[in-house]
């Protein structure tokens, strides 16, 4: 009988990559702390939902929570720098070095005063575009309608490049894209392809504009009742599988964009020259947005990302 | 201690309490007793949660759009339609019933939108065609199941999502189930009408029936645009149901002048205290549904599975009575996030098909939507006709029973579900 | 004077739950408008699906209490109808005792909820006000309900007489 329990619950069902990664961390830390810590997992929404499950860490219905940073803004307006078009570079060492860095430091150290202890950032794949008309150039964006999740940034991400962003929820953009309420939307491949997208989709270009960046997050009162050998074993599982979790992510991507090109739809890779005319459009507003909601702290954490972009030698 | 919950609750709901209580006492009760260590406050949190799901709005605004059209005139217009032209034949309302039910509820994809929609039209009718009220209620609210398993639909989607299925595939099988099952209420509707005697009306001029379809012109606008609006992509379902509101107001108000702005009021209070009634169970369950995913009971059964070494034949026999059980407690949704997990991998292995299994499961889905005690479609038309909930629960059971023969032929006759598919090449 | 505050009580629920549904109905066409002539502008109309959600939540709860009055709660009440009449007044008591025990409840855990909202400071994605607005409905509304419950237990109102329970009023 484990002394330590966790209830951890998250978005994604038990067949996606994030939830393979819990179960490995999980074994890990029953094994390396003699089973006296338990995490119990629960997939698919079955907590409730993402919003649900956050407040569920904080007030300590459940212990924990995987959640992609897209979904925390209304919580910490701080993490929200994650939904920035581009935030994160092509180069996955570099983005590996970002995360780890005073940046990364920065957001988790965000979380204390909004009653919540964040662990770790863990990559979750990056987001393409699809849409049922033509996705030539950065113009082509123009007057199509683009669904996304509800966040201003993101809203903000298309109005950049004229196009109009309307807000959808997950469980109808499929019906959506297919009478054609919207042309066109963004997520990471596999989400495409589990999802069906491509099948009422023409165009994919293959962007990985948006990172999907998920935030380890625990109930302060049941992390801080760990002995300190048993967090330092959790902190570690986690960083331990995260490249596992980023490979796996890669290797059902792979395997999606073979699906999605056998299907079909016409796809292509976004070129350097496209990449920055994108992010010429879409980075500056959808930062704006960023820093108005975020304030001062926000204004803190994206001198903190400058500084590191500029000594890993990103753009800007 | 679970057993004597079940019993407190069932008699709650005998003796006559408030559906509320009889679901919120008894998972108030388990949070204290199974729970101790859970924040009490999480019970506010998932009762709001239950309300609050975007998914679910159209079930307000047809209601709306409904109590107005029934307060006004679009109803009667309409059913004239239908009776001048469809009247004459035997069991002609019955199966209009069925195949408006299925039409409309596929697009829309909400079985209770379905209900609340079309119901208050077509109730009036059947009972003036001669059939028992009972029965009226039973067929309207068994009929609107079609809306889960005739594409688009909400429920294939999440399964799809939760066990990476193709889309396209479990569509075209849900269409075929879709129709097998609309096929068994009307053969259902045919022998009932043969053993009640109902005889059909007159046949109708065609100076009526011509007289009919021009009566109807504004009011056959609705169909359209809520039909045309959807499929061309103008609005989503959701959105469809608020500009039915919207229609209906301006047919109403504006050019038949039916309804004043009091009127107008009138009638949303009343919609309203229809939602209220419908939504709190909604929150309740939502309660109800948490407790249950914590009690890990789909865990304990994956256990039983694995101890018995059970075939395919066996298994779906099992899953078929456990979610006919969670059904009559759990709402739908959430039946499918706290099962397939579990027993997806375990129907895999012992090699059914995911696109059979998915429409089993959603088969059973759509029976749990109208098998008491917590059926959504029973309180969905208990509180949109205004009917005691007994009396719905009472003509419900030939329904049932008519699902139960279909979800066995389709567990057992795995082809229906997958030939559409595989014609296809999925 | 009691009768007089729940007459005012009561109009200020009629009145506000219709509106509520007339509002929620007339944001989602507007919002369906915008897209369809004015794609562009639909992006200073994201907000509208949030708030339509919290009416809804709003709706719900405040008319918890009316909807009882009214005798339009779902219950199972055939046995009840056949109860001698002195068993029913038993079993009324009881139901009435139940009901505003579980309000009472509710009202504490809600009011609790909506508190550790405010310390935590989360708002709405879109709209950007404090997740309060929403969760408020909740503590609310079973005052509401609680309310009627303890006007039915003490004999001021009573539903199960209404002879037609479950019609329009
Ligand atoms: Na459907
Ligand atoms: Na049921």
């Amino acid at each position: 009988q484990a002394k330590y329990v966790a209830k951890i619950g998250h978005l994604e069902a038990a067949t996606q990559p994030r939830h393979k990664g819990l179960e490995k961390v999980a074994a890990l830390v029953k094994e390396r702390t003699n089973g006296e810590v338990e995490f119990q997992l629960y997939p698919a929404s079955q907590l409730g939902n993402a919003r649900q499950m956050v407040e569920g860490a904080q007030l300590g219905s459940s212990e924990g929570t995987v959640m992609p940073a897209a979904f925390l803004g209304g919580f910490n307006p701080v993490v929200s720098v994650l939904d920035i078009p581009f935030i994160m570079p092509e180069d996955r060492a570099k983005s590996q070095a970002l995360r780890d860095g005073p940046f990364g430091q920065a957001i988790l150290d965000s979380f204390t005063k909004r009653g919540l202890v964040a662990i770790a950032i863990w990559p979750n794949g990056r987001k393409s575009v699809t849409s049922a008309k033509p996705l030539a150039g950065v113009d082509s964006f123009k007057g199509q309608k683009f669904r996304v999740m509800d966040s201003r940034i993101l809203i903000q991400q298309f109005a950049g490049v004229g196009a109009a962003a309307i807000a959808i929820p997950f469980g109808e953009l499929y019906t959506a894209l297919q009478t054609g309420v919207v042309d066109g939307q963004e997520n990471p491949l596999d989400t495409i392809s589990t999802m069906k997208y491509y099948e009422v989709q023409k165009d994919l270009v293959v962007s990985n504009h948006g990172a999907m960046e998920d935030l380890v997050l625990f109930n302060p009162a049941w992390w801080n009742g760990l002995p300190e050998g048993h967090r330092d074993v959790i902190v570690k599982a986690f960083l331990e599988v995260r490249p596992q979790v980023e490979a796996l992510k890669e290797e059902v991507q792979a395997l999606a964009f073979n699906q999605i090109k056998e299907a079909g739809v016409n796809v292509r890779v976004l070129g350097d020259q496209e990449r920055a005319d994108w992010r010429t459009k879409m980075f500056p507003p959808a930062r704006d947005a960023y820093l108005e909601r975020a304030g001062a702290e926000g204004k803190a954490v994206m001198e903190a990302y400058e500084a590191e972009a500029k000594k890993l030698g990103l753009a800007n | 201690m679970l057993i004597l919950l079940c019993i407190l609750a069932a008699l709650l709901l005998v003796l006559g309490f408030e559906m509320l209580l009889v679901m919120g006492v008894p998972s108030i009760l388990a949070r204290l007793t199974e729970f101790p260590n859970l924040p009490d406050i999480v019970i506010a949190q998932k009762m709001v949660g239950g309300v609050n799901v975007g998914t679910l709005l159209a079930i307000p605004f047809f209601i709306f759009a409904a109590d107005l059209m029934a307060h006004g005139t679009i109803a009667e217009r309409l059913m004239n339609l239908v009776k001048r032209n469809l009247g004459h034949r035997s069991g002609g309302i019955g199966h209009t019933t069925v195949v408006s039910c299925m039409a409309f509820g596929s697009v829309c994809g909400s079985a209770p939108a379905t209900v609340a929609a079309l119901g208050r039209f077509l109730h009036p009718e059947l009972v003036r065609a001669g059939y028992k009220e009972r029965f009226s209620l039973g067929l309207i609210a068994a009929s609107a199941e079609c809306a889960l398993l005739i594409p688009p639909s909400i429920t294939l989607l999440v399964y799809a999502w939760l066990t990476g299925t193709s889309v396209a595939a479990l569509f075209a099988g849900g269409l075929a189930v879709g129709v097998v099952l609309a096929l068994a209420f009307m053969l259902y509707v045919a022998f009932v009408t043969r053993r009640a005697g109902i005889e059909p009306a007159p046949r109708a001029s065609a100076a009526e029936r011509f007289e009919a379809v021009k009566a109807s012109l504004l009011a056959l606008g609705m169909p359209v645009i809520i039909l045309g609006g959807i499929y061309s992509g103008f609005f989503t379902a959701t959105e469809a149901a608020a500009v039915a509101v919207a229609y209906a107001l301006l047919v109403e108000m504006v050019i038949y002048r039916q309804l004043g702005w009091r009127d107008v009021m009138h009638v949303a209070e009343q919609s309203a205290l229809t939602i209220v009634a419908i939504f709190i169970l909604l929150a309740v369950g939502s309660l109800l549904a948490y407790f249950v995913t914590l009690a890990r009971l789909p865990d304990q059964l994956l256990m039983l599975l694995n101890d018995w070494q059970v075939n395919w034949v066996v298994f779906l026999l099992i899953i078929n009575v456990v979610l006919l059980i969670a059904g009559m407690f759990i709402d739908p949704n959430s039946i499918m996030v706290i099962l397939l997990p579990a027993i997806f991998p375990v129907a895999t292995a012992l090699g059914i098909d995911p696109i059979h299994f998915g429409l089993v499961v959603c088969l059973n889905i759509c029976i749990g939507m109208i098998t008491p005690p917590f059926g959504l479609d029973l309180f969905v038309t208990s509180s949109a006709l205004r009917k005691p909930v007994e009396t719905v629960i009472a003509g419900i059971w030939p329904f049932v029973l008519t699902n139960i023969a279909v979800l066995l032929v389709i567990s057992y006759v795995p082809s229906i579900s997958t030939a559409l598919p595989r014609l296809l090449g999925y | 004077m009691l009768r007089t505050a729940m007459t005012v009580l009561r109009t200020f629920e009629r009145n506000i739950i219709g509106l509520l549904l007339i509002a929620m109905s007339a944001g989602y066409v507007v919002n369906v408008l915008v897209r369809v002539f004015a794609p562009s502008q639909s992006l200073h109309f994201a907000w509208m699906e949030e708030a339509t959600l919290f009416m809804l939540a709003w709706l719900v709860f405040l008319g918890l209490g009316l909807t009882l009055e009214k005798g339009r709660h779902i219950a199972m009440t055939a046995l009840y109808g056949r109860m001698p009449a002195g068993v029913q007044r038993v079993v009324a008591f009881v139901i009435n005792a139940v009901g505003l025990v579980f309000c009472a409840y509710l009202t504490k855990v809600g009011y609790d909820f909506a508190r550790f909202i405010v310390n935590s400071g989360q708002t709405s994605p879109t709209l950007d006000v404090s997740m309060v607005w929403l969760y408020a409905a909740l503590p609310v509304g079973f005052v509401l309900l609680g309310l009627r419950y303890l006007l039915e237990l003490v004999g001021v109102e009573n539903r199960f007489a209404l002879a037609d329970r479950g019609q329009d009023h």
